[in-house]
């Protein structure tokens, strides 16, 4: 690995170099002429009403929940695959099982109906 | 030292080069693509001293003026996060390319130069850790806007790539099991086989539902039609509706720069990579009959267009998907990642690992 | 050369963690902490872990964090701005676990033992070396992770139904 440092910063350092670069060339070269309109965020064009930062449905927090949880096992399968042909049947039972447990929590998620938007 | 980071920046120069130009050109494409589907013309004004040249001219006028407009920060909004949401998006899709390989190793002056950036050994991890990085910018973009519709939408989409980078996260796995190998250098270099001697070993023919699960998916994830909730900028707002001048140009590029980035890794892990049937290092080849010797350098020039070929070929096929099909209810759209492509792909790795383990014997 | 690099690293990892308690508003704490973990990861690349640095990307900078994120997207935001800097006995006690771990630290470096020029193994913390050890010694664990997990699903969808 030791060898690639160098070629995956300059790379970090030119893919941040060209966005970079264009944002500050268009914050020097466009006009800035600010009316009364311009002081209010666009929404949908109308004046806003009330402030931006409103509640929202807990769904959008379970589904990070859940993509957490699952994230984490998605994790565990790539050691696996990649020793695939070493672990022979014996890697793929334990995984069946350890898939049973993951199909079992996807299932109830379902089941309780946190997959649904209503 | 000094020429391995000339060697570097070079091979960065090609790639970025490469891929800001077809980024440039899908934004042309996707109009014309649009424009012929529907039976129009399409962009075609942009000329430069008369000549138009069927309005390639378009993508470069596109910066010229964006670049000179005006970059309006809403005022309640917050400025310093306001800018980093399209750096980020452009930032995040562009380091991905680090860890495609483009072409075989390429022997030159008593080098050995492998035709990727960065040879990780991690690889494919790699795309998936700055797939996973690249929500903030569509959360910090709706966060900073000081407009609720903006964080209403980056609150869907931020959910809708979440959701679906389970799947495409997962379906990647039937791969790694089949090649035996993270790296992507590793995985198309094993493509070079042969079922039955005659049919190339490519991703898509060991795993035909790991690929369309992992399509489906990275093309929700770069938000898409029809995934394209998020935008539909034919209907609500998203979560970039506060942006303007280069600033907005920049989802649009980062946008389209993924879809490069999906072209890349979908070529590379499903359909051979640089890999050409029938042409290896030795030269063109009929199996079990004659060989043709062909210059080492013309094997690698081939090898490298054969590649940017098949990228283009998914940009142009991505575009066609866009412009086919129309989009998803919210809905509708979070039941498919969730109680299709997911439990789909868990069963594609389970059943991918009972076949290959029924053909080893 | 290393060592120039993991001061470097070691110096952001520090200044961005102070940072995610020092700043004034959520959303950039959690910027500081992407930058944090971020960080992190780059340590345990420079230590060859290379599998570790990418699941530590995966995980926490994009998993965990997001669901930080999401927290904060949900709450209004002048509900939770002026709480964020209270002291008091939960900053106390912060400071003592704090100087706890300080003292730990120091105890540790002056009698620990260290390996001077350890060797490694070529592939060692490579994705392949992990997984050997992941699937053979540590099995029952990981079993029991799953299970673990699910039980998280489990309460996640019960605290749905409770709001």
């Amino acid at each position: 690995m030791q060898g690639y440092w160098l070629a995956i910063v300059l790379t970090f350092l030119i893919a941040a170099l060209i966005p970079g670069l264009l944002i500050f060339l268009s914050t020097i070269l466009g006009p800035k002429r600010l009316t009364p309109e311009k002081a209010l965020p666009f929404e949908c064009g109308m004046d806003p009403s009330g402030p931006a930062r409103e509640r929202f449905p807990i769904k959008f927090y379970l589904v990070a929940v859940l993509f957490l949880v699952f994230d984490v096992e998605v994790v565990f399968f790539y050691p696996w695959a990649v020793l695939y042909k070493k672990l022979a049947i014996f890697g793929l039972l334990e995984m069946m099982v350890f898939t049973l447990f993951v199909g079992l929590a996807l299932l109830y998620a379902w089941k309780e109906g946190v997959l649904e938007w209503r | 030292m000094f020429i391995d980071v000339a060697i570097t920046l070079l091979k960065i120069a090609f790639v970025f080069g490469l891929v800001l130009n077809i980024a440039g050109i899908l934004g042309w494409a996707e109009r014309k693509q649009s424009a012929v589907m529907q039976d129009r013309i399409g962009a075609n004004r942009a000329d430069i001293l008369g000549l138009r040249l069927f309005g390639l001219f378009h993508p470069i006028a596109d910066i010229v003026k964006v670049i000179t407009k005006e970059d309006w920060i809403p005022p309640g909004g917050d400025k310093f996060l306001h800018t980093l949401a399209p750096f980020l998006a452009l930032f995040t899709a562009l380091a991905v390319f680090a860890v495609i390989p483009f072409g075989d190793t390429l022997h030159i002056a008593g080098r050995d130069i492998p035709l990727v950036i960065a040879d990780l050994n991690v690889g494919i991890l790699f795309v998936i850790a700055f797939g996973s990085l690249g929500i903030y910018s569509v959360v910090l973009a709706g966060w900073s806007s000081d407009n609720k519709y903006s964080l209403l939408g980056s609150m869907r989409a931020a959910a809708q790539v979440i959701s679906y980078e389970l799947a495409l996260a997962l379906s990647v796995v039937g791969v790694i099991m089949a090649y035996g190998s993270v790296e992507l250098d590793d995985i198309a270099r094993a493509q070079g086989q042969y079922v039955l001697g005659i049919i190339p070993y490519w991703g898509v023919i060991a795993q035909p539902l790991g690929f369309l699960i992992f399509f489906a998916a990275a093309m929700a994830e770069t938000k898409r039609t029809p995934f394209d909730l998020p935008e539909c900028e034919s209907e609500i707002i998203g979560y970039f509706t506060e942006y303007s001048g280069f600033k907005f140009l920049a989802f649009w590029m980062g946008e389209f720069i993924e879809v490069i980035a999906v072209a890349g890794v979908v070529t590379t892990l499903y359909f051979g990579g640089w890999q050409v049937p029938f042409i290896d290092s030795q030269g063109f080849f009929v199996p079990g009959l004659f060989t043709i010797p062909l210059p080492h350098l013309l094997v690698v020039v081939i090898q490298v267009t054969a590649f940017i070929l098949k990228v283009c070929f998914f940009c142009w096929f991505m575009l066609l998907v866009r412009w086919t099909l129309p989009r998803f209810r919210y809905d509708q759209l979070m039941g498919f990642g969730w109680k299709f492509l997911l439990p789909l792909a868990f069963l594609n790795v389970i059943l991918s690992g009972v076949i290959f383990m029924s053909f080893e014997g | 050369m290393e060592l120039i690099q993991f001061y470097i690293v070691a110096a952001i990892t520090i200044s961005s963690a102070v940072s995610v308690i020092m700043q004034g508003r959520v959303m950039y704490s959690i910027l500081s902490l992407i930058v944090t973990l971020l960080s992190v990861a780059w340590i345990y690349a420079i230590l060859n872990a290379s599998f570790l640095a990418v699941v530590q990307v995966i995980l926490y900078a994009g998993a965990i964090v997001v669901l930080f994120v999401f927290a904060v997207m949900m709450l209004r935001y002048e509900e939770i701005e002026p709480q964020r800097m209270r002291t008091g006995l939960i900053g106390c006690l912060g400071l003592l676990v704090a100087l706890f771990f300080i003292f730990e630290l120091i105890l540790s470096s002056a009698t620990g033992p260290f390996v001077e020029e350890a060797t490694l193994s070529a592939d060692f913390g490579s994705i392949k070396s992990v997984g050997a050890i992941l699937y053979t010694q540590y099995l029952v664990p990981l079993e029991l992770a799953s299970i673990l997990l699910l039980v998280a699903v489990v309460g996640a969808a019960l605290f749905s139904k409770r709001g």
